[in-house]
């Protein structure tokens, strides 16, 4: 099962990273390869590319603002967390949207 | 017939004086008694008096019963049911009429429902003390005079009632706006309201008792219910309930003026305030002030501004919502004034307050070294006043001068003018304790606005534009003789000048010399010790002498620059003319290329030239003053410090480039946006320093503990306003709470009011829920501040490192653990360094 996900916030300095940080973390720690992008006040880093894309089983979209690039993930499913929730609870998100695709 | 119907009240602000005078004016149409019942309280009340409706003390939700008895029943219920149907559509127009709050509001005050009265900040500064309502609305706790006959008594009560609605249905007939319409028909319909007439008349009748003293029992009578209302736009409606009542009892004969004596340290509350009766008050007790209807430079604010009071202009009909002697809080810096503060209210104000003297202290201990650039160049930084009294506090102010004496002051409040000894004295005193600083006297600036009661001055039209400053001295010559022997007396004893104001042509300064050459010869026959040779110099305020000062400058030995003046008749517009006072901005380019030619002028004939209006006093205007060259600024002596601190951190050649470029803008938007990029260049500051750490906070709440971090940041000097840097955590806060778990919190926020990125950190002695709805207290807070328009990758890149170290574990628990601010910086820094 493979993860990517974009985190970003409003002021683009904080959340943004440790959401990222917390989900790249528990990926790692769940063997589950999670590639996080995130749209903070330095603008897009660690980008997923169309091939990332097109590889992942699932997109996780942890922002409290709406999303940069949106059309890249047209037909993914798409799972949106709030920014705060990844940073709190990020292995529990990746568990349950692994067991809701019955995986 | 009796029916009734139950409904859940559905208004947000609850049942206030529009919905309840509506009701009221439908239940009225109906042969029928209407009772409204608040199941939730069981508060009972007379459907047709709105009075009663409020005091049930509805709130949205509350469940609550019609009960008609009548035989128009059945027509009443479905009028009545319609119209609850109906109301919450009518009030969402309602409140989208009124303004917004203002993101200023420190946000304690909404989040206590704080009832705020909003002005424009006349003088910075935080007090509280109780309310000295000066020409007030009588207070309804006042009793009348001994009563006629009830007869006689109810007759006059309904003429003054007649009367009074009469009045603000002339205003009413004058209004457009639909708010301030909304607000007249409520007072209307107070007044006619039949429950409070019938109780009026109830106690009248039962003897004994004048109307005024039954129009204030009455009041009080309706005005407790309200007191105890959850919602405070309820408990605002005592003060309509308050303003009626007062303005009724003064129909009926009762106080109208009251004597402007303080009795005991207060907040005076004033229409206006004339300069001389300002002079007059007893200002060890007067606290703050609050002018409904002044201009912001007129010269009560003026010297108010002086002295350091805290002031706010503006409020307008405050004096008829307040007791005498209401506990208020009053925010000059923000123009506020806050009524009966709630315990909450009250401490943010005292931390408030208490930071504002710490930094004023650390202020003037800046303020006592030399005014100069960072480059080197001098300015020297100088005080206006206006009595040697003020010389203390000018001195203690780090003042390196006085730029400007008005020795017009000494006019006012009194029956007739001060002979010469009195005036030596005064002068004397000031060359006595200039301990070497120069002293600039200037000569009487009478006419204008600063009429006397001993000095017959013409009436005229446009007297700005007519007998003033030295025109008046030729028809009133033993004035001016007198003061200038006065004057060459005391320059005897210490470094006097004297200074001529408004001065338009060269045969102006030419007659001055004259008669200062006079009264130095009449000094010498007299054999009296005097200083024939003062340096004389002129007020540069009129824009014909602003264009020759090349040829005044053969005559005079210097020159200060009347900016007030000098911009309102430059420009044509009036300052004290709300309506077009923004013509005249300092900032214009037009503007500042008058002062270019004038410093110029006088530069080039090697004479030195100052600055003595307010903008002389203004931070923000400084690098440009400072950039034309002035040699001088001179100030109310409660902003010497901080023009001097901002001075200090100035380089003059940047200023020069800045002053070069804004005079050649095309408006004073333009130059004001260039002002604030000059601001902007930050200064390169470590992220992180032991002074932006805390270890150990009694902050109790969110609120508290975002006001004291923005105090952290003021206290390292990162910031000159603290108050915007508590506006931008809680911005950022209001699109999402920066709790985030783990009993930490990160507020954050993005504001023009730092120079440089800022990382800090507090722990809490008390941990507290950040937000309600968190799980666990926080008790650790690390605080991201970056500058407006931060571009520096590198620091972000830093932030985005801190963030995701913030996550883990260990991190957090290290800092918890740290024992000093040192290691706590040390673990930042080793974060930041990845």
């Amino acid at each position: 099962m493979i993860f990517v996900a974009i985190t970003a916030c409003p002021t683009g300095i904080a959340h943004t990273y440790m959401a990222a940080e917390r989900l790249e973390k528990a990926g790692k720690k769940l063997g589950l390869p999670t590639k996080v992008e995130t749209q903070g006040a330095m603008g897009i880093e660690n980008e997923l590319t169309v091939d990332d894309i097109r590889k992942a089983d699932a997109v996780i979209f942890a922002a409290g603002i709406p999303v940069q690039k949106r059309e890249r993930f047209e037909g993914k499913r798409i799972f949106e967390v709030p920014v705060q929730d990844a940073i709190k609870n990020a292995e529990a998100i990746l568990q349950k949207i692994q067991n809701e695709l019955g995986r | 017939m009796a029916v009734e119907f139950d409904f859940l009240f559905a208004l947000p602000q609850g049942l206030h004086a529009r919905p309840a005078g509506r009701f009221q004016e439908t239940a009225e149409r109906f042969e029928a008694e209407v009772r409204w019942i608040n199941l939730r309280t069981g508060a009972e009340a007379d459907g047709k008096s709105s009075l009663a409706l409020i005091g049930t003390d509805t709130q949205r939700g509350d469940p609550c019963r019609i009960r008609i008895d009548g035989p128009a029943a059945p027509e009443a219920r479905r009028a009545l049911r319609a119209l609850l149907e109906d109301l919450p559509r009518w009030e969402a127009e309602a409140a989208e009429a009124q303004a917004a709050p203002s993101p200023d509001l420190p946000p304690i005050l909404a989040l206590e429902e704080a009832l705020v009265f909003r002005g424009l900040a006349a003088g910075p500064g935080i007090v509280r003390g109780p309310a000295a309502v000066r020409n007030a609305a009588p207070d309804l706790l006042e009793t009348g005079g001994p009563a006629k006959t009830p007869q006689e008594e109810k007759a006059d009560f309904r003429r003054a009632a007649a009367a009074l609605a009469g009045e603000i249905q002339t205003a009413l007939a004058a209004k457009k706006d639909k708010t301030e319409r909304g607000v007249l028909e409520a007072h209307l319909s107070i007044l006619r309201d039949r429950a409070f007439v019938a109780k009026v008349e109830d106690i009248i009748a039962a003897g004994n008792t004048s109307a005024a003293a039954a129009v204030g029992r009455a009041g009080r009578l309706f005005s407790a219910p309200l007191q105890t209302s959850r919602s405070a736009y309820i408990r605002e409606r005592i003060a309509d309930i308050r303003d009626i009542g007062g303005r009724l009892i003064a129909h009926l004969g009762g106080p109208a003026e009251d004597d402007i004596a303080l009795i005991g340290p207060s907040i005076l509350i004033a229409d206006d305030l004339p300069p001389s009766r300002f002079l007059a008050l007893d200002r060890s007790r007067l606290l703050g002030l609050v002018l409904e209807n002044a201009g912001m430079t007129s010269h009560t604010l003026i010297m108010s501004r002086a002295r350091g009071i805290p002031a706010v202009v503006g409020c307008p009909g405050l004096r008829g919502k307040l007791r005498r002697g209401e506990d208020i809080i009053l925010d000059g810096g923000r123009g506020l004034v806050i009524p009966a503060p709630s315990e909450a209210v009250g401490r943010y104000y005292e931390r408030e307050a208490a930071w504002d003297r710490r930094r004023a202290a650390l202020r003037r201990e800046k303020g006592r070294l030399p005014g100069l650039t960072a480059d080197g160049r001098r300015v020297e930084i100088a005080a206006n006043i206006g009595d040697p009294e003020e010389l203390a506090s000018a001195w203690d102010n780090g003042a390196e001068g006085v730029g400007l004496f008005r020795t017009e002051l000494m006019l006012m409040g009194r029956p007739s003018a001060p002979g010469e000894e009195e005036q030596f004295g005064a002068y004397a005193r000031l060359a006595r304790e200039a301990g070497g600083r120069p002293i600039i006297v200037r000569t009487f600036d009478i006419g204008g606005d600063k009429p006397l009661p001993f000095l017959p001055l013409p009436v005229e039209a446009n007297p700005f534009l007519g007998c003033r400053g030295v025109r008046i001295y030729e028809q009133h010559g033993d004035l001016i003789r007198t003061q200038l022997r006065a004057l060459l007396r005391a320059a005897a004893l210490g470094p006097l000048k004297i200074m001529v104001p408004m001065i338009a042509t060269l045969d102006e300064i030419l007659g001055m010399k004259a008669l200062v050459a006079g009264v130095a010869g009449e000094l010498a026959a007299a054999g009296l010790p005097h200083r024939p040779d003062v340096e004389l110099g002129m007020m540069v305020e009129v824009p014909s002498a602003a264009l020759l000062v090349d040829r005044f400058a053969e005559h005079v030995d210097f020159f200060s620059v009347g900016s007030n003046d000098l911009l309102q008749y430059f420009f044509a517009a009036d300052r004290g003319n709300p309506d077009v006072r923004s013509i005249g901005r300092p900032e214009h380019p037009a503007f500042l290329r008058l002062l270019r030619t004038i410093v110029d002028a006088a530069h080039e004939k090697g004479r030195w030239v100052g600055l003595c209006g307010e903008i002389a006093s203004s931070v923000r205007l400084l690098p440009l003053l400072v950039g034309l060259d002035f040699d001088e600024l001179s100030m109310n002596a409660a902003t010497v410090p901080d023009v001097k601190a901002r001075l200090r951190g100035l380089n003059a050649a940047a200023c020069r480039a800045l002053a070069d470029e804004a005079a050649g803008l095309d408006r004073a938007v333009a130059v004001e946006e260039r002002l604030e990029a000059f601001g902007r260049e930050a200064a390169d500051a470590p992220l992180i320093v032991p002074a932006l750490v805390r270890l150990r906070s009694d902050s109790r709440s969110k609120a508290e503990a975002l006001q004291e971090l923005a105090a952290l940041l003021e206290e390292a000097g990162r910031t000159e306003d603290r108050r915007e840097v508590e506006k931008a955590f809680w911005q950022r806060e209001s699109t999402g709470s920066t709790g985030l778990g783990f009993g930490v919190a990160i507020p954050h926020g993005k504001t023009a009011a730092v120079g440089a990125v800022c990382v800090g950190m507090m722990r809490f002695a008390a941990p507290f829920l950040w937000d309600s709805n968190d799980e666990e207290p926080v008790d650790l807070a690390v605080m991201l501040v970056i500058p407006d328009g931060e571009r520096s990758q590198e620091h972000l890149r830093l932030l985005a490192r801190l963030s995701r170290r913030i996550v883990h574990d260990e991190f957090r628990a290290a800092l918890r653990a740290a024992p000093d601010e040192e290691m706590v910086v040390r673990l930042v820094e080793d974060a930041l360094a990845g």
